[in-house]
């Protein structure tokens, strides 16, 4: 035990001793303050859902919403509740999961603090679908507004395997690499929307940029059914990573004489992130600042190791989408500010207070 | 590399005098070269190629040229200041800021004419990076260069959410798009007269801080231990890029990608002297804008819309990016991100 004294990291006032059963976790000096903070953002992501399902414009007292929530409310009541508010509650918790816990996976294995969903084209991708289906095919997005969604997702896989595939060299994906990669294949994904939405119509081209900014005004359970398979399967799966993930942060040479077959885990995360953004981004729009915000959020909270990063990040991701939603629809009540405006703005502040209050 | 220099500046200056006069050829009208020398040598006021020739054609290459350089420059500089391959002017608010600004006159006083939104984004882009160097060393441990870029991106997403917002609740559409896409075209004298020496003085002062730039690249340690005086180096390259990128932002929109990659280019062939990189980089920057807006005012015709600059640079250079990020892994050598 005395042997972790020298290696406490700053900001910890535990003694080290209290990581008895800590094994190899090259973390041992965190244990009890993260379990307290998780413990405090679940409450508060209870709560703030509470008040969530409170606030609109039809005023329901505690009692009535449990009651509609149970199925023995009033009939308008409950079609308040159960397909209006609660649907958007959860695919809020649901986009705000899925996109925190893919940006801790993309910030790990690239080791890069910048690195987030939108680095390796998964925004480019949907956008450009998105529009393109909305440019050149009118008509059958009218008819089956399904259409879009799918086309943005396909967007998004199509753009990141171009971006896996120019950045794969010898059995490999060297992070700088995919970086680079990202950004130019980016931008030029962002001149094609440039082009595309000058030739929208004026109605056409809003309901892009609410899109892009972000929004779940279009919540109901069917994007939810569309968007849950997909979370349920790849956050389990991103979480059983943290071994890997908690390893690969000393570096590729050391990760690999640790015994992690880097190259094959790397592009398995990578997989990982972008199947559980891409349906998120087709569904939300381009709430990117949650994807990179929420990570350092919570880095700056519970500390670097993944094991108590994943969940913590993904709550924060939670509550700020939630916050955002909620806060949307209610601020300018007619009109409604998309959430990925506020998520910006409000994880913005908070991240600048963040950066100017910790160290390094 | 000494001996190959005054053959790649002849090159490259000769290749910024052909595409000046292409850009000065080419357009919807059809006018010949004799008619664009007389219009420039013997000009007759009276004659409409002869309007067009110095009062459209002659600005809109101008202002390619400044804005070219100026953002190429700027995009040396941050490089070598930031030590970091991939930063650009975007990063530290410049474009955010300007944007911003833009759209809060659009929203308030929308009799705004061009003069005035030029003026303001000029203030905007000021707004802008003060915002992120005061928040940026506001911080406890000073003001490295992850923390800038931490700081510009949170604080771009603020801006740019608040602009959105604000582009959604008043509808403005298309018309915010158009002027933010605008490129160099329309570009009249007195907006070059206004932004000139804001350019002017940026480009000078690149060159003066060239070789200290050049030391700053071997790391703060290293410049330091050189008798070089780190902080006000970087407070003068910070209000250089100000100058530059305000006055490129104020004169066409957020044109991307450039400062990003010609300097990638210049240091691929120059090396990382930066006595050499930061001419290379304002010739080759004007050079390839002038290009792109030749290719944009020809791409206008086939696609039946508008199509911005930016597309072009983009058309241009992503490819050479994407060959020059998969052709040396060491591109990245400046470190980490």
């Amino acid at each position: 035990m005395m042997r972790e004294k020298g290696t406490v990291p700053i900001g910890a006032k535990h003694p080290s001793g209290r990581s008895g059963k800590g094994g190899p976790s090259p973390f041992p000096a965190r244990r009890l303050r993260p379990v307290a903070v998780l413990v405090l953002l679940t409450l508060v992501l209870l709560a703030t859902a509470i008040v969530s399902l409170d606030l609109g414009s039809v005023q329901l007292s505690p009692r009535q919403i449990l009651a509609a929530l149970a199925g023995q409310g009033e009939t308008q009541h409950e079609l308040v509740i159960l397909q209006l508010r609660l649907p958007r509650l959860v695919l809020s918790i649901l986009i705000g999961v899925g996109l925190a816990v893919s940006g801790v996976i993309l910030q790990g294995i690239t080791r890069n603090d910048l690195a987030s969903p939108d680095t390796v084209g998964v925004n480019a991708g949907s956008g450009l679908g998105m529009m393109f289906l909305l440019v050149v095919y009118p008509t059958a997005v009218a008819q089956s507004p399904l259409l879009l969604p799918l086309g943005a997702v396909a967007g998004a896989m199509a753009m990141t395997a171009l971006v896996f595939a120019l950045a794969y060299r010898q059995g490999s994906v060297l992070p700088s690499r995919l970086l680079l990669v990202g950004i130019a294949v980016g931008f030029g994904a962002q001149a094609a929307m440039l082009l595309f939405s000058l030739r929208m119509s004026f109605s056409m081209y809003s309901y892009v940029v609410t899109w892009m900014s972000g929004t779940l005004a279009a919540g109901d359970w069917t994007s939810i059914l569309l968007l849950l398979p997909c979370s349920l399967l790849l956050v389990p799966l991103a979480f059983s990573r943290t071994r890997v993930l908690n390893v690969m942060s000393l570096g590729d040479y050391l990760a690999a004489g640790l015994g992690v077959s880097v190259d094959r885990q790397r592009l398995l995360l990578l997989g990982v992130a972008t199947m559980l953004t891409a349906p998120c981004v087709a569904i939300g729009g381009h709430i990117g600042f949650l994807g990179l915000a929420a990570p350092h959020l919570a880095r700056r909270m519970v500390g670097a190791n993944h094991g108590v990063l994943f969940p913590a990040a993904a709550l924060c991701g939670a509550i700020l989408l939630l916050v955002a939603d909620s806060l949307g629809r209610h601020l300018f009540a007619p009109v409604e500010i998309p959430a990925g405006v506020l998520v910006g703005i409000l994880g913005g502040i908070y991240f600048l207070y963040l950066l100017a209050r910790t160290k390094g | 590399m000494q001996i190959k220099w005054p053959l790649i500046a002849a090159v490259v200056v000769g290749l910024l005098l052909v595409a000046v006069a292409l850009s000065l050829l080419v357009g919807d009208i059809p006018i010949s070269a004799a008619t664009v020398w007389d219009a420039l040598f013997s000009h007759d006021s009276q004659l409409s190629a002869h309007v067009i020739i110095r009062d459209w054609r002659l600005p809109r290459a101008v202002a390619d040229v400044l804005v070219g350089a100026s953002l190429a420059v700027a995009g040396a500089i941050m490089q070598a200041m930031t030590r970091n391959p991939l930063a650009s002017p975007g990063i530290m608010g410049l474009n955010t800021g300007a944007s911003f600004a833009t759209l809060l006159a659009m929203v308030l006083w929308p009799v705004a004419g061009r003069c005035e939104l030029i003026l303001l984004s000029i203030a905007g882009a000021t707004m802008g990076a003060a915002l992120v160097y005061g928040l940026g060393s506001l911080s406890r441990g000073g003001l490295t260069p992850v923390r800038l870029a931490l700081v510009g991106i949170a604080v771009s997403s603020v801006l740019g959410a608040i602009g959105n917002g604000l582009m959604i609740y008043h509808e403005l559409g298309q018309d915010a798009l158009l002027w933010f896409a605008r490129g160099t075209e329309g570009v009249e004298w007195l907006d070059i007269r206004m932004l000139l020496p804001m350019t002017g003085m940026g480009l000078l002062g690149a060159m003066a801080i060239a070789p200290a730039l050049g030391v700053l690249t071997l790391g703060d340690g290293v410049a330091r231990g050189l008798g070089q005086r780190t902080g006000s180096t970087k407070f003068l390259a910070a209000l250089i890029v100000l100058l530059l990128v305000g006055g490129a932002v104020a004169l066409a929109g957020p044109v991307g990608f450039i400062g990003l990659m010609v300097p990638h280019v210049v240091r691929y062939f120059v090396g990382l002297d930066h006595r050499a990189v930061i001419p290379g980089s304002a010739l080759c920057g004007a050079a390839l804008l002038l290009v792109a807006d030749i290719g944009a005012r020809f791409a206008t015709v086939p696609l039946k819309a508008p199509v911005p600059v930016g597309v072009m640079t983009a058309l241009l250079g992503v490819p050479f990016f994407l060959y020059l990020a998969c052709r040396r892994p060491t591109a990245a050598r400046g470190g980490r991100l």
